[in-house]
């Protein structure tokens, strides 16, 4: 079932960091895979037809978006965790190396850089170099105002965030669709959510 | 929007009207990003670069099609778990938005129907650019090669289309487009083998041809890759599928019916069987043709 290996354009380059080549071993050994153009053709045939049923009011297409990513990451970060068994982040910096190079790798087979920490560390942003939802793209004029084309990742980095106890404010700064130079997706995070472990767990 | 609808020279300067959308045919395919960093553009001439400065931006901003049309693009994977996460939720939109199960297979019909119109030319266009054009360095040996000896109309055509990029077009690994599909055999065919293996990497299970009726073909998948996850059978959420099986047939001038049906089986119990129904042109050009 799992599709073949060909083309897989995973970098050979001597892998220093330990959590780089576990992701890497992830993607290569234990997971199914798919042509990633009918990823990225069923995604705008989404959005396209978001924009039609809100008749173009993009403000409500990007809030959809966002909530359907929701629904996404509170389920999949059950499917992470089953993948890589990672234990819990110690802190902010460790989790978003986790994010960029462990899920990000695993589920899109990309490595986004991290970078722009605030002073107090605790938010930090995500560069999208390669993005598997845009690639086709090009926005018409009226939707390149207001539409964050990808704004599901957003919706999925809260979701399975908060599922770990983490609750954070994710959205995106700037989308290379609006003519900006770099996609970069903003995490902040607000507070970690203590109350909610269930009792008799860690 | 001072939008200039008809230019009567095809020297205009393209940011002389910058609020213009879509193809102006006097000045031809051009970028239609908004606000490209013109303002912020640090190359010295500023707003008068006229064509020019639709392309030299501070970053390099690949188009679209030159990337993406590649047919060794970079990327080629991701993981089956995103995809299925991704179809859930298309699922649950079409169900949220819809009255009825057949307004649902509907909705997923048509978000199928978008990509099959898309992959049609895509794959045909892909398969149409010569083997070993594929990265920048070989297709840079490509270039000179055919620089080098000079022989055909289509070097002349890349030769201009050419001249506004900084890397080779990927025009110039195309020699000929590959012929379309004429008969509704080959279009079958080639949904049974090349579109299958691209959007699920193995050819589909079978491809037979209605013994009751002329104008009917059934596409057989034995283990749909798409709705594997999905226990449910109210909603046929392979009525996707279908709908890129019609995009590609509708597209290529076969104009049809596709339909799926769930034909459990011991071993299979997920197999599904695609039926194919031309509508009585198709027939009667066949006969023509013959």
């Amino acid at each position: 079932m799992s599709a073949s290996m060909s083309g897989n354009t995973a970098s050979s380059s001597s892998s220093k960091k330990s959590l780089k080549a576990f992701s890497d071993d992830i993607w290569k050994n234990k997971t199914a895979k798919i042509n990633a153009e009918l990823f990225t053709l069923t995604y705008g045939s989404i959005v396209s037809q978001l924009c039609t049923d809100y008749e173009r009011d993009f403000a409500k297409v990007n809030k959809q978006l966002y909530s359907m990513g929701y629904n996404i990451g509170v389920r999949l970060i059950e499917d992470f965790l089953a993948r890589t068994a990672l234990p819990r982040c110690d802190s902010l910096a460790k989790t978003s190396e986790v994010i960029s190079k462990c899920a990000f790798k695993i589920f899109l087979n990309v490595t986004p850089q991290i970078g722009n920490w605030s002073s107090n560390k605790d938010s930090f942003s995500i560069f999208l170099d390669e993005n598997p939802l845009s690639e086709f793209v090009e926005l018409p004029m009226d939707a390149a105002r207001e539409l964050w084309y990808s704004n599901i990742l957003c919706g999925v980095l809260k979701g399975a965030l908060e599922m770990v106890q983490m609750d954070c404010d994710v959205y995106f700064a700037s989308d290379v669709l609006k003519g900006d130079q770099t996609t970069e997706l903003r995490v902040k995070l607000n507070k970690i959510l203590k109350d909610e472990i269930p009792a008799g767990e860690d | 929007m001072s939008q200039k609808i008809i230019s009567p020279s095809t020297s205009v300067n393209s940011t002389a009207h910058p609020g213009s959308t879509g193809y102006d045919y006097t000045i031809g395919p051009q970028q239609t990003l908004p606000e490209l960093p013109v303002s912020s553009s640090t190359t010295g001439g500023g707003i008068g670069g006229g064509a020019s400065t639709a392309v030299s931006t501070t970053l390099p901003l690949p188009s679209v099609y030159n990337e993406s049309l590649n047919p060794n693009a970079r990327n080629q994977h991701v993981s089956l778990s995103a995809y299925a996460f991704l179809f859930q939720e298309l699922v649950s939109q079409a169900r949220n938005a819809s009255k009825s199960v057949s307004e649902i297979e509907l909705r997923l019909h048509r978000s199928g129907y978008h990509i099959g119109i898309r992959l049609l030319e895509l794959l045909n266009f892909r398969s149409s650019v010569s083997a070993g054009f594929g990265s920048s360095s070989s297709s840079k040996a490509f270039f000179s090669k055919t620089a080098m000896n000079p022989s055909g109309n289509a070097l002349a055509l890349n030769g201009s289309l050419s001249s506004t990029q900084d890397e080779p077009s990927l025009a110039q690994g195309i020699s000929h487009m590959k012929r379309r599909d004429l008969k509704p055999v080959e279009i079958l065919q080639f949904i049974h083998s090349t579109v299958w293996s691209y959007l699920f990497g193995r050819v589909s299970d079978d491809l037979v041809k209605s013994s009751e009726r002329e104008n009917e073909f059934m596409l057989i998948d034995s283990a749909p890759m798409l709705t594997q996850f999905i226990s449910s059978t109210n909603v046929q959420c392979d009525f996707f599928v279908c709908g890129i099986i019609e995009g590609i047939l509708d597209s290529a001038s076969f104009p049809c019916n596709v339909t799926v049906h769930s034909v459990p089986e011991p071993n299979f119990e997920q197999k599904v069987v695609f039926v194919v129904k031309f509508e009585p042109q198709v027939l009667e050009r066949e006969a023509l043709r013959a």
